[in-house]
């Protein structure tokens, strides 16, 4: 199988779990670099060119809010889940629990 | 102007002016953390070798701004079966009046095999150059539609559009607006508008003369007299539709505006019967084309008799529609819902 092809198919399956990603580490307040590398420490990588437009997009339809800090002379831009994107965040873990369930039965995968 | 200001500067210049501040201090404040924490790693401090490295890293500026646009069509989802629809239509039109105007040309000389040939190609040509132009300014008008019609009227509309086969009992909502219809009226008054204003002499009768189409206007006066009053009720009818479009409903307001609108396309009309002919046209004028004497005065009778006949028939439609819509809004009341407790 050609490499790249496998890698956008990961992409794009890895896409689908970003939003859940992202609401479940804003119950604390993180500036979008601090939330890529807390990201990628929890071992999702996304690309800064998906995760910025991803909080705008989140932000606008109320599920984040954002306010500007001045730290170490420069502006960063903090980004919190909201009271909507709380309401909807253990909606999203119970809908992502069942996909997982029902993905693991189609593939019959055994957890040990 | 450093590195960095140059690289921010181009993202700027490639984003919404609303956002723009906002997306380049998020965008430098991130670089440089970035920076910041490559020189802490490396041990050495920030050079412009460092940040075009991370510049390459992060990527082109057009490339960067575009993932924060939003999708953008020349003609949307939404619109796009409409615009399939009109240049079928369209397209089929023309094919008709090609075959038809070949099919003439044919029939009224006597062609050799090579005059055959060169006509089929000439007509062709036409064929293909006049379907460029109707594509051409299809595009125009679905792209400033496009323009015109919130996206989230959009949204709203295809969440709407989840069927459910229950409707298929219901009756039919009588005000409820069909998009392809209004997109459609939207559409060929904007055509109409189009050849009236800029080019009336297609309007007129076409002769093969020593093989060459002639094209006599026959619109006289009288007619543009009348145009800018013309040009008004279709405009008007534009804004009505432009507005059908974005309620998705008829309400009283636009069907009191539709009325005297018709109203008044009936008085153009109208004017247009009891004042001077609107065909300039004469018996000489298809003479002088070689048409027979006694030809070209049947022709010109026809001529006029056919376009009284369309103007009594427009003003018989329009008062009959009038009528129709008179007596929905005064007389005919919406259905009750009975609510039993």
């Amino acid at each position: 199988m050609d490499n790249e092809q496998l890698q956008n198919t990961v992409l794009e399956l890895r896409r689908g779990v970003i939003v859940l990603a992202v609401l479940s580490q804003l119950g604390e307040a993180q500036y979008g670099y601090n939330l890529l590398k807390l990201l990628s420490n929890e071992g999702l990588d996304v690309d800064q060119g998906t995760l910025y437009p991803l909080l705008r997009r989140l932000e606008s339809q109320g599920l984040l809010t954002s306010f500007w800090k001045l730290e170490e002379a420069r502006q960063r831009k903090y980004y919190a889940i909201s009271e909507a994107g709380l309401e909807m965040l253990p909606r999203l873990i119970e809908e992502w629990t069942e996909i997982v369930a029902m993905m693991e039965k189609m593939l019959k995968i055994e957890r040990k | 102007m450093n590195l960095l200001d140059r690289y921010i500067s181009e993202i700027g210049e490639n984003l919404p002016r609303k956002s723009r501040a906002d997306i380049e201090t998020e965008i430098r404040s991130t670089i440089e953390d970035m920076l910041e924490e490559t020189s802490a790693a490396s041990g050495s401090p920030v050079d412009d070798e460092m940040t075009m490295d991370l510049l390459r890293d992060y990527g082109a500026p057009e490339k960067v701004a575009s993932t924060y646009l939003p999708d953008k069509y020349l003609i949307g989802p939404k619109l796009y079966p409409s615009f399939i629809l009109v240049l079928k239509i369209v397209a089929a039109v023309m094919t008709g009046v090609a075959l038809l105007g070949f099919s003439v040309r044919f029939g009224m000389s006597e062609m050799g095999l090579q005059s055959f040939g060169s006509q089929i190609a000439q007509s062709a040509l036409e064929y293909v150059v006049g379907l460029i132009t109707a594509f051409g300014n299809i595009v125009l008008v679905f792209a400033i539609l496009e323009l015109v019609i919130p996206t989230s009227k959009y949204k709203n509309d295809l969440r709407e559009e989840v069927w459910d086969p229950a409707q298929l009992t219901k009756e039919a909502d009588p005000d409820a607006v069909s998009t392809r219809g209004v997109i459609g009226t939207i559409v060929f008054t904007l055509l109409a508008l189009l050849v009236v204003n800029i080019y009336p002499q297609v309007l007129g009768v076409w002769f093969l003369m020593d093989g060459q189409w002639v094209n006599i206007p026959i619109l006289s006066q009288a007619f543009f007299r009348m145009l800018p009053w013309l040009n008004a009720v279709w405009l008007l009818g534009i804004v009505l539709q432009v507005v059908l479009l974005r309620q998705r409903k008829w309400t009283k307001l636009t069907r009191w505006f539709e009325i005297g609108l018709k109203f008044l396309g009936i008085a153009i009309f109208f004017l247009l019967l009891r004042g001077p002919s609107i065909l300039n046209i004469s018996a000489d004028t298809f003479i002088n084309v070689s048409m027979a004497a006694s030809s070209a005065a049947t022709l010109v009778k026809i001529l006029n008799v056919i376009v009284i006949i369309a103007l009594i028939n427009a003003i018989i439609v329009g008062v009959y529609e009038i009528s129709k819509s008179v007596y929905r809004l005064l007389f005919k009341k919406s259905p009750r819902i009975l609510i039993i407790k």
